[in-house]
């Protein structure tokens, strides 16, 4: 028999609600030193990723930029305009590909240094 | 006098950079100090920056090759040996003021073959740098 969407509903909101709990529990038995050493550690990770955040915000505007200019330079060039509509598409793939190595690593060296560091 | 001297500081300019995104940034990922070096003189520092930002921190021991990869790399690599060596024989007729963008485009061709090199190596799943973190060591 399948469940009602209300059902499913509520019984997902009392699960979020449990695991809500169960964490305001875990982070409030932290002392607070504890809680500033994880803090510094979560902002040094981060400062790593700085140049990543640079990277894909660079080529983001860039395809964004090429992107606006698309229309008038359709009526400028002509045909030629379709190899900036694939530096359009180069730019994007290349920004997706740099958010993912990104994560990756981030999520790896966070899983070393917090996870694993406790 | 004055712009052999505008050259000179925009080249040590150029070089600074690229060793600087090729020490920091290079040295700890999968591309390593020497390709990160390399693409940051050939392709600029802009497009060294992005090239190394695309490798890895952490990466496989043993990591799985890519078609993919090897497939552009030949691509890349084949027209730009060929658009290199092109602009190499007619850089004798091109004229004293287009001198510069002429060396300009045949440094993108050195540049972008190099990238093409690399991205067949990284396809068979070479790894450059071997003091690279991998996910496997500590």
């Amino acid at each position: 028999m399948k469940a009602s969407p209300n059902t499913t509903f509520e019984h997902k909101q009392a699960q979020w609600s449990d695991h809500g709990k169960a964490k305001a529990a875990e982070y409030s038995s932290i002392p607070f030193d504890q809680f500033a050493r994880n803090l510094l550690k979560e902002i040094s990770i981060g400062i790593n990723y700085i140049p990543n955040a640079i990277a894909v915000v660079f080529t983001l505007i860039g395809a964004i930029y090429l992107l606006i200019r698309l229309p008038s330079a359709i009526e400028e060039l002509g045909g030629i305009s379709f190899l900036i509509l694939l530096f359009v598409l180069g730019l994007g793939i290349i920004s997706y590909r740099l958010f993912l190595v990104a994560k990756a690593d981030y999520y790896e060296e966070r899983k070393r240094k917090i996870i694993n560091g406790k | 006098m004055e712009n052999e001297l505008k050259y000179f500081l925009y080249l040590l300019f150029f070089l600074g950079f690229a060793y600087l995104i090729a020490h920091l940034l290079g040295r700890k990922r999968q591309i390593g100090f020497g390709w990160a070096f390399f693409f940051a003189i050939f392709l600029n520092p802009f497009g060294g920056f992005i090239t190394t930002m695309l490798s890895r921190k952490y990466i496989d021991k043993n990591p799985q090759p890519s078609s993919t990869k090897i497939i552009l790399g030949w691509i890349l690599m084949m027209f730009f040996t060929f658009s290199t060596i092109i602009q190499l024989i007619g850089i004798r007729n091109v004229p004293d003021e287009h001198l510069i963008g002429a060396i300009g485009g045949i440094t993108y061709g050195f540049g972008f073959a190099g990238l093409g090199y690399y991205l067949i190596q990284l396809g068979k799943g070479k790894n450059f740098n071997t003091k690279a973190l991998t996910k496997t060591d500590d």
